[in-house]
């Protein structure tokens, strides 16, 4: 019975960590519609060249972190081995990690008055906040399910 | 025996009652939400009137009247524009009687692009005439820049100290950052005009860039002229004179006290709004766990009849009550100022964007002891509105409580 609840919680837990991958690998394009000005749509170029916004690739690498945490959570909650489960929170914490760390190396713009430096980094700081302290949890929970478990002979 | 502790037996109460519980909680959470965000945004909108009052500097700005409301747009909120008035125009309106001292200034935009290092507004200034940027310079202990140097606003903070800074096809030494106004200063960088006036050329390059004006070149021209008019002077009578003299060359004169006036628009109307707000919302709060709290603990006259009976004293069974109302409005305040926390200091600038009104949180040590109070003030109201169920709970006589709890 113990067991069942905490897989169900395991699964809840996954599910929304998943839920918050998505939002990180969409916000940036979808919600805040960065795309349409990234790209040297509308932006001033010198004659003969062609231009990009710095956050570009920021955006890139929120969007494949973000699906690479989906995609993990969404396998987790299909994991039945309390081992394969604890591999799968302990990847999400680095993944959580990731969605904060790699679109800041990749780069934002350098004004804090652009969009990407305002709304987009701080909200996947946030996400990944939020996906680091989930899966703390569920790796301290599996982890202490697995010392409780009985020892096979 | 620590099952039987003032603390332990309110948590027992907490736990049991978990509806009621996350109610009180949730409405504490709210009411401090509440609270703090508007003391917040009041303060800061009113720190962003002071700071642009200080940094302004001078009586009136003249400007071409094509710019629109580009100055305000740049000085306020930090939305860079470019826009040119005939140097020759400048120099006049310098001359004019009632004219103390006058400096011009240079406004480019630069673009977000991998040809700049930021979309910022460029200032030139003049340091020969200028009373305006060199004061603040100096009183930021920073160092003047020379021709090919530049001093960066507050919001620049992927630049350093000593690094360049690309503005289109030249790179800047970054001589000085200045500290943060809540103003649109925080995204200006500030170069003197001989810089400026390469810049322009520079920017000229540029498809989308805002073009000359026909039969000027870029030592023919500057955005606005900064004056300080004499104080025997009409400063209202004088702006007319300006505006009306200087019609058919598209000039405009700006007087300061209105862009500050810009910056604190309603700002009275908004703080009084906001103590009366915070006040009636506090108030009703109390009222309203007042109310919850006689009406939970008539329910509960039973249990502290049997507690009194075991040899629980008045002060114990009062202690309980309002220990049971501060552990949950505490938690309810904590929630609200780490809710405001999350959103005050990562969305800062999106506040103020949306604000679009100069916007200065205040320092560290300011927000500290507003968070401080707020968590004090949010905890405090359920103590205070169960202190007179528990002093009633503890006055009455055991056997009372025990027939009346039923």
């Amino acid at each position: 019975m113990a067991k069942n609840v905490n897989r169900a919680k395991d699964r809840a837990t996954f599910a929304v960590i998943g839920a918050l991958g998505i939002a990180a690998a969409t916000i940036p394009y979808a919600v805040y519609r960065l795309i349409e000005t990234a790209g040297g749509g509308g932006m001033p170029a010198m004659r003969g060249m062609t231009m990009s916004m710095d956050c570009q690739d920021a955006c890139a690498a929120a969007a494949a972190v973000g699906a690479a945490v989906a995609a993990v959570a969404i396998a987790a909650m299909f994991f039945k081995s309390i081992k394969l489960r604890l591999g799968g929170s302990i990847a999400l914490l680095a993944g959580g990690a990731a969605v904060i760390a790699v679109p800041r190396i990749a780069g934002f713009c350098e004004s804090a008055g652009m969009a990407c430096r305002y709304i987009t980094e701080p909200t996947l700081a946030i996400l990944g906040g939020a996906i680091i302290a989930l899966s703390a949890v569920r790796t301290a929970s599996a982890a202490l399910a697995l010392r409780k478990a009985p020892v096979s002979p | 025996m620590s099952r039987f502790t003032t603390a332990a037996i309110a948590w027992g109460n907490i736990s049991h009652k978990r509806f009621r519980s996350v109610c009180i909680v949730l409405l504490t959470a709210a009411t401090t939400l509440l609270i703090t965000g508007g003391t917040w945004l009041g303060l800061s909108l009113r720190n962003g009137a002071e700071s642009t009052r200080a940094r302004l500097g001078a009586d009136a700005i003249a400007i071409p009247q094509s710019s629109g409301d580009s100055l305000e747009g740049a000085l306020l909120m930090g939305s860079p524009s470019t826009f040119y008035l005939s140097a020759d125009t400048a120099e006049r309106i310098a001359l004019l009687d009632g004219v103390e001292r006058a400096t011009p200034q240079l406004f480019i935009s630069s673009f977000d692009s991998d040809h700049c290092a930021a979309l910022v507004q460029i200032i030139g200034y003049d340091p020969a005439t200028d009373f305006v940027v060199t004061p603040w310079l100096v009183s930021s202990d920073v160092a003047q820049p020379q021709y090919g140097e530049v001093v960066i606003g507050g919001n620049l903070y992927n630049l350093k100290l000593g690094g360049k800074m690309p503005l289109f096809s030249v790179e800047l030494n970054v001589v000085g950052v200045l500290d943060k106004t809540g103003m649109g200063f925080d995204n200006s960088v500030f170069v003197d005009m001989e810089t400026a006036r390469m810049l322009l050329a520079e920017y000229e390059k540029y498809q989308g860039a805002q073009p000359l004006p026909e039969g000027l070149g870029t030592q023919g021209v500057v955005s606005a002229v900064l004056l300080d008019i004499d104080d025997g002077f009409d400063s209202l009578a004088f702006q007319r004179s300006v505006n009306l003299g200087f019609r058919d060359e598209g000039v405009r004169l700006v007087a300061s006290q209105s862009i500050v006036n810009d910056a604190s628009k309603n700002l009275g109307l908004i703080a009084g709004i906001l103590g009366l707000l915070i006040s009636s919302l506090w108030i009703l709060a109390l009222f309203v766990l007042a109310v919850i709290f006689t009406l939970a603990l008539d329910g509960r006259r039973r249990e502290f009849g049997i507690l009194r009976a075991v040899g629980a004293t008045r002060g114990r069974l009062s202690a309980i009550i309002i220990t049971e109302s501060a552990l949950l409005c505490g938690a309810g305040a904590t929630i609200a100022i780490g809710a405001v926390c999350l959103v005050v200091f990562p969305y800062g600038e999106l506040i103020e964007r949306a604000m679009q009104a100069a916007y200065l949180p205040p320092a560290s040590g300011a927000a500290a002891g507003l968070f401080a109070a707020c968590l004090l003030l949010g905890a405090s109201v359920g103590p205070l509105a169960s202190l007179l169920s528990a002093v009633r709970i503890g006055r009455d006589e055991a056997f009372a409580n025990i027939m009346e709890g039923g």
